[in-house]
């Protein structure tokens, strides 16, 4: 109530003061006493109900961000109120009265939006970090379906295409039509069979007539079904398949591009997936995983190799460090507090580089500090207020500006929250909580 | 006099300056956005939505790593984009609505045949066009502050769609450019064009300005349907030269059409408010009759332009599924769909104040008590309806009410919930408000044909069959599969409409040569009536605001969907209570506006012309059958 | 009133049916009382029939509506009421004149009662804020979105099904083909009560195909399902009603009828802890079945629901 009555004077001290001068105004200024009476008694009707719309306004603007079933109550009150003056300055009543049915629909309106269950939409998921390497079969296969056409099961529906357009030119299913490049059904166990084909000069590279050899000078030529494929992904002109090679060049070119080169730029594990759907769909067993890695490796020189782009810096989440689903120690470790603090109870948190965070012990005497100026009043608001804004008030004898002022950004309010829980436990002298 | 000049100055400087703002900006922005750097190689890509090839020249999205947001105090950058660019939206519906009005008022009042008439409509249409350019340049000023706020607040979000649209920035300044000066040619040349052979030419000033608004509205769509459905670029967000692969992205059309329709909507809302708002400050018989008969005309314009709205917002809904179906499902049947909810409040209360804007219409018509007494039977059967209507398909309860029903699905009024019901009732209500029109029409007359029993056996009869059926094929809608039922609709809306076509037409033969008691009394309408019409005006407008934040919430977590993720901190999407109390607060500040804006427009009014005429002449834009009833 | 039952099946029309009922019988009444001379004033004809319409939604109808929908009905039939009343200039008259007698106090007693009025309205203001400014100990409301958006593809067993794709594999025809149109004739009759069609008994020992399937998948309900969903697959087991919420009622027109069937598959494979976020607070005790059923079983058992409760699985329209 108080806080409500405060803020409602702070909105609205100009407006009475005003008002309140307008009353003087009109003591000193009318003559008539009859009209200098009713002038001054509509001013202060005026005031009162001022005073009634900016704590309406006030309710409104605290309870804003928060969840209260008496918000539309504000609009209410400021009908109410607007009906009220349209009794009184009947000059501009009709002013009043259809602003008054304004905010009576407004209140209808909202009151009933507030008064429906509330769903809230979450923050962009965590980028994906795939491990290709840890994934069963099936769901490496799963991943290469992705990427050859965009979705799982997708591999079904006509005109579907993923990252790796596959699908442009060749065909993927049992006797369909594949003009500009092989139909890939069955290519499994086709592949063995192609490595016997004259035309291929197994083990023999340097015997091919086309316009590369060998995917890089010493790669030589593929030994088994799957060398093949990786080959055929890697320097697909290293031997073209009869009559799919650029026009006019009598199969001594393929039109196909390099996938681990731009603009496809499948990584290892990509391709990897690729193939392994390959085998699974047709309900072979793929290799395992190392083993395609390895044939790729074979056929493409380190420097070539494209790679995974989860090498930036962390920022899935919608650029969190850390989204409050984690563990505290970890929030903190993900937050790289424990680098400058010592946080006791929390493993590796030794830092010296900022102050030692026993907040229950310090946080009291800090807020009780001269030289604070911040808006904190609790244990709990003053540790919030120190992650998200650092330079409010700073501990001696520890230098400003070194504690970065992102945090209010980079981590979820639940993460927050656990921080701020954990922190304000912590007393000097005392064992730290469980976590 | 002196006011008045003083509002043509206002005018002037204002519309001048907000256009010369809005260009600064305009220019600034595509300044700021440098070219991409580019490479060596060209290489194409392929276009997210076309699937044809291109070579990239815009910028790439930027990456996650790359978007910062700066934060100026404790202001959420978010609140402050969506106030201003709802402020935006409101005002710009609301001056294209205003100028198409007014042409298509003085085209009216050029058509019509007697002076009196087109003198009135002339007035009317000049009237607005005041208002209109008042709001012009404040639309103008709010959109310079929305470009100056998504410059400032999401720096990496603009620079990429600055990028992007670069082609598209000149066009756009140009095509406002072109509707402000034509807007002002066309208000200034009012008077000077008075002559009738210089007439056709200066309603023709007014459908190019029009035209131009349009195009703008067409223009600024193209990035609203861009941020949800993108295209013309490749997967990285580069742009790849084929303008119009950018601008008909897969929703642009509906979107298009959906807005335009809302944006008429909207004008006539505001046009409600105005009459309403003049006919309780008149302080003369003649200007109430004059407001009266205004809020009468553009009640049915809103109407009119409300009809298309379901079939607009069904095409739009349908092109959302098949662009990305998880979009529809968040909007239709996941995170959204209690929006829904309160959009179906609103077609209750739409109901509701037609009916009863209609029924108090009666009281100004001498004749019009006979039937008064029909009205409460009216009342109950929309309250019926209503009342499944509004039934939620998941009803909101707590644990205790949910053991006691013993089910989350109520055994009675769990029925009211799905679409079947629904079905059925909207479309009993859509008969009853037809009825409600047939007794309006016979307000004032007695029948005289010979035939008048056998008319009201009839059109009884007709009535009560219609919805009987309706009501039938309703229930029978739950026995059968979904995918049959939904077939159901089609039959329901038939009946509908004949009944409604062959009641208006029976009622209108029976009426032929009907004894007239006496003309309509502008007016006399009560108070309820007119507050009735500006409650629905600021109804109309909460809607729109809430539908406007379904639409943009549609994309989730997305600036540029797919391209562009929103990675600031306001990335997730709010509640509805809480999208609820910023709508309402930007509707406020919508009204609080306007009625500012009739006040000043109101300040230098000009006499209102319905002179001794008007209290026996029935507007021209009545249907035939009431003109050819009247007393000459 | 509740001793008066209502007939199963025709609730819904019968609410609207009693409704309307009733407003002719108010209308007649008031025409009786006009009549004899003894007409109810319109304002507490009004007042009197929104109290009916308050008292016949909170006792009439069983089991009880929840609050919420009451108050809207209750808001609705308000509205209604002041239409009604205002619907022309002297019945709003009528209607105001006992409202404008104690606003000026024209008699004693309407001073009295304005003052009472004056004294009673800042405290009736008062309780209401305190009671709802009052910590609530009732659990928050729970809002679950019964049908979910499901996932696009769910996996079961090692085994991606895509929802928008799959199909039942045991709802075949005669020729082992997946045929909708054949199994839905063999479904039993929706009336009623349920007919068996005729030929299409699935206890037949000499069943086959589609029939036989729906046997094995009654054998999976009945071991594993009919504890909790009830042996008339009605959501009334013997477990039931120690959960909160109650499992889900199959016979109901609002479940497995508006659904897919491999919506239902997702649902039984994954239970419900594999229900999406919106569904939050995933209060529902379903098991996922993945971990005792095969994925044939469960298919079945989908195919067992749709053919006892007589409903169709909603197809991709």
């Amino acid at each position: 109530m108080a806080e409500l009555l405060a803020t409602a004077f702070s909105l609205s001290w100009p407006v009475l003061a005003l008002l309140a001068g307008l009353i003087v105004y009109f003591q000193v200024a009318i003559k008539d006493s009859e009209k200098k009476r009713r002038a001054s008694f509509k001013t202060f009707i005026g005031m009162l109900a001022a005073v009634m719309a900016f704590i309406a306004i006030a309710n409104y603007k605290i309870n804003f961000f928060g969840e209260s079933r008496l918000l539309p109550v504000s609009l209410a009150m400021i009908t109410a109120l607007s009906f009220m003056m349209a009794l009184y300055f009947y000059k501009v009543s009709a002013l009043f009265k259809i602003g008054g049915t304004m905010f009576l629909v407004a209140a209808a309106l909202s009151g009933y939006g507030n008064w429906l269950p509330q769903v809230e939409g979450g923050f962009p998921p965590p980028e994906v970090k795939l491990d290709f390497g840890s994934m069963s079969a099936q769901q490496l296969a799963d991943e290469g379906e992705k990427i050859i056409f965009g979705g799982i099961g997708q591999s079904k529906v006509q005109g579907a295409i993923g990252k790796g357009q596959c699908p442009l030119c060749h065909g993927f299913n049992e006797g369909f039509l594949s003009e500009r490049a092989p139909n890939l059904f069955g290519i499994p166990d086709r592949a063995k069979k192609q490595l016997e084909d004259p035309r291929y000069h197994k083990g023999k590279p340097g015997e091919r007539d086309t316009v590369q050899k060998e995917s890089f000078p010493g790669a030589g030529t593929a030994e088994s079904g799957q060398e093949y494929i990786s080959e055929s992904h890697a320097c697909p002109s290293c031997y073209v398949v009869a009559g799919f090679g650029v026009k006019g060049t009598n199969d001594k070119e393929s039109p196909m591009p390099s996938i681990h080169k731009p603009p496809i730029s499948l990584t290892l594990g990509e391709l990897a997936a690729v193939d392994t759907w390959l085998y699974i769909r047709e309900g072979k067993e793929a290799p395992p995983y190392e083993e395609i890695i390895k044939a790729y490796e074979k056929f493409i020189p380190e420097a070539d190799r494209p790679k995974p782009q989860e090498d930036k810096p962390a920022a899935g989440g919608g650029g969190l460090l850390a989204d409050g689903s984690e563990p505290v120690d970890q929030i903190f470790a993900k937050a790289q507090c424990v680098v400058c603090h010592t946080i006791p109870g929390i493993p590796g948190a030794m830092g010296t580089v900022g102050p030692k965070l026993v907040e229950k012990t310090n946080a009291p005497t800090r807020l009780k500090d001269q030289a604070y100026k911040g808006g904190a009043k609790t244990v709990r608001e003053y540790i919030t207020e120190s992650v998200i804004s650092p330079g409010t008030y700073v501990v001696k004898p520890f230098p400003d500006n070194v504690m970065p002022k992102v945090f209010g950004q980079k981590l979820s309010a639940g993460a927050l929250n656990k921080i701020v829980d954990y922190l304000s436990q912590l007393e000097e002298g005392k064992a730290p909580p469980k976590i | 006099m002196v006011a008045s000049r003083a509002t043509h100055i206002l005018i002037r400087w204002s519309v001048l300056g907000s256009c010369l703002v809005f260009l600064m900006i305009g220019t600034a922005l595509a300044d700021s956005s440098d070219p991409t750097p580019q490479q060596g190689t060209l290489q194409t890509a392929k276009d997210v939505y076309y699937h044809t090839d291109g070579v990239p020249i815009g910028p790439p999205a930027p990456s996650s790593g790359a978007t910062v947001y700066p934060r100026y105090g404790s202001f959420d950058n978010r609140i402050l984009v969506w106030f201003v660019t709802q402020q935006h939206t409101y005002f710009g519906g609301f001056v294209l609505a205003l100028p198409i009005f007014c042409v298509i008022i003085e085209f009216i009042g050029l058509v019509a045949r007697d002076r009196a008439t087109a003198a009135r409509y002339d007035r009317l249409a000049r009237d607005f066009l005041r208002v209109a350019l008042l709001a012009f340049s404040l639309t103008a000023v709010v959109g310079s502050l929305m470009l100056g706020l998504f410059i400032t607040l999401y720096p990496p979000f603009m620079s990429y769609m600055g990028g992007t649209f670069k082609t598209m920035m000149p066009i756009y300044a140009l095509v406002f450019l072109g509707e402000s000066l034509f807007l002002i040619l066309y208000y200034y040349s009012w008077d000077r064009m008075a002559e009738p052979a210089l007439k056709w030419g200066h309603a023709a000033i007014g459908i190019v300005a029009n035209g131009l608004g349009v195009a703008l509205l067409l223009l600024a769509n193209a990035w609203v349907a861009f941020m949800m459905s993108p295209a013309g670029v490749d997967e990285q967000g580069r742009y790849l030269g084929n303008v119009w692969h950018l601008l008909h992205s897969a929703l642009w059309n509906p979107l298009n059409v959906h807005r335009f329709l809302a944006d008429l909507m909207s004008g006539g809302a505001v046009v409600l408010a105005y009459a309403s708002y003049r006919f309780l400050t008149s302080k003369s018989d003649e200007e109430r009759a004059y407001y009266d008969w205004v809020g009468y005309i553009f009640l049915f314009v809103t109407v009119c332009a409300l009809l298309p709205m379901p079939f607009a917002g069904y095409w739009l809904m349908r092109s959302v599924y098949a662009f990305r179906q998880s979009m529809g499902v968040t909007m239709m049947g996941g995170l959204l769909t209690w929006l829904f909810v309160v959009q179906a409040l609103l077609i209750g209360v739409l109901f509701l104040c037609i009916n009863y804007y209609l029924w108090q219409s009666m009281n100004r018509i001498r004749g019009g008590e006979r039937y008064q007494r029909y009205l409460q039977y009216l009342v109950w059967g929309l309250m019926g309806c209503l009342f499944v209507w509004l039934t939620p398909h998941t009803l909101v309860m707590s644990a205790s009410e949910l053991k006691a029903m013993g089910g989350a699905q109520h055994p009675v009024i769990g029925n009211y919930g799905v679409m079947s019901a629904k079905n059925g009732a909207i479309n009993v209500m859509i008969c009853l408000t037809g009825i409600s029109y047939i007794l309006y029409r016979r307000a004032n007359r007695t029948m005289t044909v010979s035939w008048v029993r056998t008319g009201n056996i009839v059109l009884a009869a007709l009535f009560a069959g219609g919805i009987l059926n309706i009501i039938w094929l309703a229930i029978y809608g739950f026995y059968l599969p979904a995918s049959v039922r939904v077939g159901l609709s089609s039959p329901q809306a038939f009946t509908t409409l004949t009944v409604l076509a062959v009641g208006l037409l029976i009622n209108r033969a029976m009426m032929r040569g009907a004894k007239v008691h006496g003309p309509i009394e502008w007016g006399k309408i009560s108070v309820r009536g007119m507050v009735v019409l500006f409650g629905l005006a600021a109804a109309f407008t909460w809607v729109m605001g809430l539908m406007g934040y379904i639409r943009s919430s549609g994309r989730l977590t997305w600036h540029v969907n797919e391209i562009m993720p929103d990675l600031s901190p306001w990335a997730f999407t709010p509640s509805l209570g809480f999208a609820a109390k910023m709508v309402t607060f930007n509707m406020i500040v919508f009204w609080l506006t306007v009625l500012l804006l009739f006040w000043i427009s109101s300040r230098d009014r000009l006499p209102v012309p319905m002179g001794e005429h008007a209290s026996e002449k029935s507007p021209a834009l009545l249907p035939p059958a009431s003109r050819e009833a009247q007393p000459s | 009133m509740t001793w008066l039952k209502l007939v199963e099946g025709y609730m819904p029309m019968q609410m609207l049916f009693e409704l309307a009922f009733c407003v002719g019988v108010f209308a007649l009444m008031s025409y009786l009382l006009t009549k004899s001379g003894m007409a109810i004033p319109r304002f507490w004809q009004g007042i009197l029939f929104w109290v009916f319409i308050l008292l016949y939604l909170k006792y009439r109808i069983y089991p009880p509506i929840p609050f919420s929908v009451r108050a809207m009905y209750g808001t609705v039939s308000l509205v209604a009421v002041f239409m009604w009343m205002s619907s022309n200039e002297e019945d709003w008259k009528k209607f105001k004149q006992p409202i404008l007698n104690v606003l000026d106090a024209v008699t004693p007693f309407h001073k009295a009662l304005r003052t009472f009025y004056l004294i009673a309205l800042p405290v009736i203001l008062w309780g209401f804020s305190y009671t709802s400014f009052l910590p609530s100990l009732d659990e928050p409301i729970e809002l679950r979105t019964v049908h979910p958006a499901p996932p696009a593809s769910t996996k079961v067993h090692g085994k991606t099904f895509v929802l928008q794709t799959a199909a039942n594999p045991y709802r075949v025809n005669a020729e082992g083909k997946y045929d909708q149109e054949y199994t839905n004739r063999l479904i039993t009759e929706q009336s009623m009560g349920r007919l068996l069609k005729p030929d299409a008994n699935p206890w037949d020992p000499k069943a086959e195909g589609y029939l036989k399937y729906v046997r094995e998948g009654g054998e999976v309900f009945f071991q594993n399902c009919h504890f909790c969903h009830g042996d008339n697959l009605n959501g009334r087991g013997l477990h039931a009603f120690a959960f909160n919420p109650i499992p889900a009622n199959f016979t109901d027109p609002g479940t497995i009828a508006q659904l897919q069937e491999t919506f239902i598959f997702w649902r039984v494979a994954k239970g419900g802890i594999g229900l999406p976020r919106e569904s939050f607070p995933w209060a529902s005790v379903m098991p996922p079945w993945e971990q005792h059923l095969t994925t044939d079983e469960i298919w079945k058992v989908v195919l067992f629901e749709y053919w006892h409760t007589g409903y169709y699985p909603r197809t991709w329209d």
